[in-house]
């Protein structure tokens, strides 16, 4: 009998505590937020929640894993069409159209009272990344990259160069390659990774349009620019470098990092997103510079890569508390933070003099390659980005022309007229079904 | 009297009424659906859905990539299986005799089998890398020559076969093993006595006694090659350089998932299922000629 009531009593106890704690969950807004951050991101998106949390008791942040920005795009898609998405997710920059598109994502300013947010404060290049052709920010920026070159010191020194002077041209980066191969310090002179990328940003870098309409930043891209004279003139170059071993194909993401780290080649292009990774793992002194560029062509710069946030559509209490949360990610502090856990950019300039007096640059100079690389980036379309529906699948696309230049089976000409059909025919189908 | 075998009318359409509702929910509904979906195109977010008719079907059969795609998995399971049934029997006939160690290469053999497609994936993707990879230095030191399979298409797809057919060999060489053991001893026994050699006894006698399980490893091993082989592309290749070792099932999955095009991933699924039942009956129809159920 005993033992039969101290059940009930314990049961009675455990539904009043939880009756006690609903009601005083009512009174929170919870905010969903699905990201992709894993590995030794983590855990800072995990402090920056908590923080958030406790600093502000009237909403609840439920952050979740949900699997690279691909995958959480598929799951919001699926989310959003049964009527029940997250309140936040964070999404790659090639998916760009496609929110834009939505029908569930809501415009950041339209979120923000005018004036609320000083936008001049966030990095032009970055800025203009994430703004639609009605001039508005659809998304906020949250981890911005870009690509710069790495190269192995220790064999520079090796191979009779100078380790300060590291190639800034196609030209200084052929005939440092040359030597590199002739003094026998290394069979492959350079990899690239992301190879396709590494084409997009050398057309911005000659300030060159990849796609039509001022880059798709006018007004909807409905065709692709890179069989044009810019785009072959880049892959010839490459072509050539592959065929006299100055070049590498090895792979399309991150896996040409390997043949770097392991000596196989002196020199990398890779996001700035490796950073941390590249220079804890690699057994000799990693410099760091701005990525090569074509000595024709115009200065324009390069752009970024990366993700931001989009809030979808909910009750007006849900978004403003989803709103909340993402400008509060990006004040300068937080900035500050994100960038000194994950070496993505921070997006602000107040974050940027902070880091400046802190003296972090000094400390971590190749940190500063890449700021000063999107910093000096001259204001055009070109710089911005290319915006385009499908942008996964051109990407695919060009991946199969680079591989098949490069593998012999067709001529630059030929690889990247088809290529552009292939994606023309892609972006027309995109197109049509918005 | 079958009328009176179950008293109960009501009483067995329950109990198999579990069962028919989990195929019907996840099984019968989703191909239904895809079915459906096949004959629409729409934007990304399920916005706008257009019927289209058969318009999904013409661009595929129109599409070169898509008839490579198809081409190119034929061969690719055809050469998994074939190779992976030749050396799994081969290996099967040496298991079966009676050498030292037999126990330890029993068991090795079948490891790979336990391994996930995606470290399988990882393995050999590493094996081949073109600047890391160990095959890569011995071919390098033996050759001359410095093979690169991330631009070099043909051999990203004989190392995909290699991968797949590697794998499955643990799977095949269980069934050879048990498949032999079952032939009876008198049999063989008699033909030794008879005179005929060992490679008659095998042709003749064994291999003619082992063909129903043949035959089940033949579909099974199809079955392997055009769905569970999945892992490995992803690991290894994503379907490159180019498009040279995207099969079907991976064609699908990056149609739909990767590209958001919905409705040519409900017709390639759809189409992937026509080809597998049309198949599948055909090796029924035609191979089951040559079996021989003892």
């Amino acid at each position: 009998m005993k033992k039969i009531l101290s059940i009930v009593f314990v049961f009675t106890l455990i539904f009043s505590l939880m009756f006690v704690f609903n009601t005083a969950k009512a009174e929170e807004v919870e905010v969903t937020w699905w990201h992709a951050m894993s590995g030794g991101r983590l855990e800072p998106v995990k402090q920056l929640v908590e923080e958030f949390n406790q600093s502000h008791p009237d909403i609840t942040v439920n952050a979740t894993f949900t699997g690279s920005y691909q995958e959480t795009l598929n799951k919001a898609i699926t989310a959003a069409q049964a009527g029940n998405p997250p309140n936040i997710i964070q999404t790659y920059e090639v998916g760009t159209q496609m929110m834009w598109d939505s029908p569930y994502v809501v415009p950041i300013e339209d979120l923000a009272e005018p004036g609320e947010v000083d936008w001049g404060d966030y990095l032009s290049v970055v800025r203009r990344y994430y703004t639609n052709p009605e001039g508005k920010l659809v998304s906020m920026p949250f981890n911005s990259s870009t690509a710069i070159l790495y190269y192995n010191k220790d064999m520079f020194k090796e191979a009779g160069l100078d380790p300060l002077n590291p190639p800034s041209t196609y030209a200084e980066l052929e005939n440092m390659g040359r030597q590199l191969i002739d003094t026998e310090t290394v069979e492959k002179a350079i990899t690239f990774g992301w190879p396709t990328w590494v084409f997009e940003q050398t057309h911005y870098w000659t300030d060159n349009n990849y796609v039509n309409n001022g880059n798709g930043r006018e007004k909807r891209a409905t065709e692709v620019l890179f069989n044009q004279e810019p785009g072959m003139k880049i892959m010839q170059t490459w072509a050539d470098w592959e065929e006299n071993d100055i070049l590498i194909y090895g792979g399309r993401e991150y896996e040409p990092d390997a043949a770097f780290i392991s000596q196989n080649t002196a020199m990398l292009v890779q996001s700035t997103s490796h950073l941390k990774d590249v220079i804890e793992t690699a057994p000799f002194e990693v410099g760091t510079t701005f990525l090569p560029r074509p000595e024709w062509g115009n200065r324009g710069g390069t752009t970024i890569g990366g993700a931001s946030l989009y809030i979808f559509k909910d009750d007006q209490e849900k978004m403003d508390a989803a709103w909340k949360f993402v400008k509060w990610l990006s004040n300068t502090d937080n900035a500050v933070f994100w960038h000194k856990e994950t070496g993505y950019f921070p997006i602000r300039y107040s974050a940027l003099t902070k880091l400046m007096n802190q003296g972090w640059f000094s400390e971590h100079p190749s940190y500063l390659t890449a700021f000063i690389q999107v910093l000096t980036a001259k204001e055009s379309n070109a710089t911005s980005g290319a915006i385009v529906g499908r942008f996964p699948q051109i990407r695919d696309i060009v991946d199969g022309a680079v591989t098949s230049i490069f593998g012999g089976q067709a001529t630059v000409e030929e690889a990247l007229n088809n290529a552009a059909e292939e994606a023309n025919q892609v972006i027309e189908q995109y197109n049509e079904s918005q | 009297m079958n009328e009176s075998y179950f008293k109960e009318k009501i009483l067995p359409y329950l109990l198999v009424l579990p069962s028919v509702l989990v195929i019907i929910i996840f099984l019968v509904y989703p191909f239904y659906e895809a079915f459906k979906l096949s004959f629409f195109q729409g934007g990304a977010w399920g916005t706008n859905q257009i019927f289209v008719g058969l318009e999904n079907y013409i661009n595929l059969f129109s599409s070169p990539k898509y008839l490579a795609s198809l081409g190119r998995t034929l061969l690719f399971a055809s050469l998994v299986t074939f190779i992976g049934l030749a050396i799994s029997l081969g290996l099967a006939v040496l298991l079966n005799q009676k050498i030292k160690g037999r126990l330890f290469y029993r068991t090795a053999i079948i490891w790979p089998y336990a391994l996930s497609a995606v470290i399988a994936g990882v393995l050999w993707a590493l094996l081949f890398d073109p600047s890391i990879g160990l095959i890569t230095y011995v071919v390098k030191v033996l050759t001359g020559i410095r093979i690169n399979w991330r631009t070099n298409g043909n051999l990203a797809f004989v190392i995909i076969t290699i991968a797949a057919a590697w794998r499955n060999i643990g799977y095949n060489v269980i069934f050879f093993m048990s498949a032999l053991q079952n032939i009876p001893k008198q049999v063989l026994e008699s033909a030794e006595i008879d005179g005929a050699s060992s490679f008659q006894s095998f042709f003749r006698i064994s291999i003619p006694l082992i063909t129903p399980t043949m035959f089940f490893l033949l579909i099974m091993n199809y079955l392997y090659a055009f769905f569970r082989t999945f892992g490995l592309v992803d690991v290894a290749t994503q379907g490159g350089p180019g498009t040279s070792t995207e099969i079907l099932t991976y064609k699908l999955y990056k149609d739909a998932f990767v590209f958001f095009d919905a409705g040519s991933a409900n017709a390639q699924s759809v189409l992937l299922f026509a080809f597998i039942v049309g198949f599948t009956y055909l090796q029924f129809k035609y191979t089951q000629r040559g079996v021989f159920y003892g």
